[in-house]
């Protein structure tokens, strides 16, 4: 079986962004529907801290000894 | 011609191809090539010139003949005329043009297209994954080389982006312009995220 060896390099997103007249909104809409949305570059802030949550009793475990 | 190299689809636009439709699409991108169809050519140019102008444009073309049932009572010519079209182009304008020719039955196109004999006919059993295996027993690439899995997954991710762009608004059918450019380019970033050797391309996520 004879294959074809394809030898051009690989399209870019740019490149088919333009052969198919995807707006960057466009773009972005396709990425989230495939990825989620982007995630901030690393060093940014989202500006949003993660919630620490600290329920009584969930996670804390007694030692033996401190439970006599 | 265009600025990246293009694959003319040739299939057929009903429901029950689109798995396939989408399975030509995620494997094609995967490989490097950008799917092209008559479908997003719109305008009032006649519809054969747009098709011989589509079909030059590009240095591969994809010939799906297993579906030249009867529609409607009435036998489908489109794919084993464009077939016809291409060959013709590529023997008379002496064309750098590969075309393959696809079947989901092994040995009907002996049948149906007798002239085609000693050519290969590719077999994919009306599967996707018989579509993946078809194109990669056909393409090969030195460079960013696609495995079998990586074609799978970008195939996942097409699925997930046509489910929703069947839910927007307008939208019926995938077989229209912006639908099938939107799965185009979708195709092309999944395969820059999925094939690891890729993710260097400019602009290309890289998290997941």
């Amino acid at each position: 079986m004879a294959q074809t060896l394809i030898t051009t390099p690989f399209p870019t997103p740019e490149q088919v962004a333009r052969m198919m007249n995807i707006s960057p909104e466009e773009a972005r809409a396709i990425e989230n529907m495939m990825f989620g949305p982007a995630k901030p570059a690393s060093g940014a802030s989202s500006g949003r801290k993660p919630v620490k949550r600290n329920l009584p009793g969930v996670g804390v475990r007694k030692s033996l000894k401190s439970a006599h | 011609m265009p600025d990246a190299p293009c694959a003319f689809l040739n299939v057929p636009f009903d429901k029950e191809y689109e798995p396939l439709f989408l399975a030509l699409i995620a494997g094609l991108s995967g490989f490097g090539l950008v799917p092209k169809s008559v479908l997003e050519i719109p305008g009032s140019q006649r519809r054969l010139d747009r098709l011989t102008q589509l079909i030059a444009n590009c240095e591969y073309s994809l010939h799906d003949i297993s579906r030249v049932t009867l529609s409607d009572r009435v036998p489908r010519f489109n794919m084993p005329f464009e077939l016809g079209l291409t060959i013709g182009m590529v023997q008379t304008r002496n064309l750098e043009h590969h075309w393959y020719v696809l079947e989901s039955r092994p040995h009907r196109a002996q049948k149906s297209l007798s002239d085609l004999n000693g050519t290969e006919v590719y077999v994919h059993g009306a599967r996707a994954v018989g579509v993946l295996q078809v194109l990669r027993n056909a393409l090969g690439r030195s460079e960013h080389k696609p495995e079998m899995r990586e074609l799978q997954a970008i195939l996942r991710d097409l699925r997930r982006v046509a489910r929703e762009i069947l839910r927007e608004p307008g939208v019926q059918t995938l077989y229209d312009t912006r639908p099938f450019q939107k799965l185009v380019y979708a195709a092309n970033q999944s395969a820059i995220k999925r094939i690891p050797s890729l993710r260097k391309l400019t602009g290309a996520r890289t998290s997941g």
